[in-house]
């Protein structure tokens, strides 16, 4: 994942609310959009952009008594830390799962600076 | 001049806010938080710097005087998104107006300075903790504890 990336992902109202509200339960999109006021469609394609970087997988799938299927989302992600100190914004996430971006910091200037 | 474009702001804000506010510099004893940025909730105060314009607001203004027309320019900020998230920036006391100019066609314009020395987000066991460190050392903490510990160990 590049900086960009992180950078957009973090910078964005809808992701942080969506990490937030996956962290202890695993929710469906459903839920998170009612809980959370995020558009439907919006949470959907925010989802599946944080599933697709690693932040949130499907933690089990359940059958509804109208016998539809819906995914539970859980977030991956253990802890971050976004400091800014002397005109730089640096981000750390820590996950529950190995990647290459554990525990590192990342600098995210260069990706706000265009 | 100033003095009395601050008290007109101020008046501004009360009356969309329905709140009181009492400005810092009477009161230097305070917890930092007696102003309209005491009621935004963790969550609120760390999307003000994940924002992606609020970020690159703070870092046009940083050690800078800026106007909001070349913020938008320089950093692709639609005119006035970046106006609405700079008033939302100096209402919680992160930039502020320090001089206000007259440009060759007779306009004013304001020129913007983050106040915000140092900012911290941590985001750990599903709870989100924001503090931010303003240059006038003021420190506005949201959410959880804050001992200063934690942050030794980064």
């Amino acid at each position: 994942m590049r900086e960009k990336d992180v950078s957009r992902l973090l910078t964005d109202e809808y992701a942080e609310r969506i990490l937030v509200a996956t962290q202890s339960t695993s929710r469906s999109v459903q839920e998170i959009s009612d809980k959370y006021d995020i558009p439907i469609a919006a949470c959907y394609r925010k989802i599946h952009e944080l599933e697709e970087a690693g932040f949130l997988n499907v933690a089990e799938i359940v059958t509804t008594p109208k016998g539809k299927t819906m995914k539970m989302y859980r977030s991956l992600l253990k802890s971050a830390q976004l400091v800014y100190e002397g005109g730089v914004f640096r981000v750390k996430f820590e996950f529950d799962i190995d990647k290459d971006i554990n525990g590192k910091w990342i600098e995210l200037n260069a990706a706000l600076d265009s | 001049m100033r003095d009395s474009l601050n008290r007109l702001d101020l008046h501004r804000r009360d009356i969309r806010r329905g709140v009181a506010i009492v400005e810092d510099n009477m009161n230097p004893d305070n917890d930092g938080f007696q102003d309209s940025s005491r009621m935004l909730s963790p969550l609120e105060a760390s999307q003000l710097l994940t924002d992606e314009y609020s970020a690159k607001i703070l870092l046009a203004t940083y050690k800078r005087k800026i106007s909001a027309q070349e913020i938008s320019q320089r950093y692709g900020i639609p005119i006035a998104a970046c106006y609405r998230k700079i008033r939302i920036l100096e209402e919680v006391g992160l930039i502020e107006c320090v001089e206000r100019i007259l440009t060759q066609k007779g306009k004013r314009k304001n020129l913007y300075t983050s106040c915000l020395r140092n900012a911290y987000i941590f985001f750990e066991n599903g709870k989100l903790r924001a503090r931010f460190q303003l240059s006038t050392g003021q420190v506005k903490d949201f959410g959880g504890d804050w001992n200063g510990l934690d942050l030794m160990k980064q």
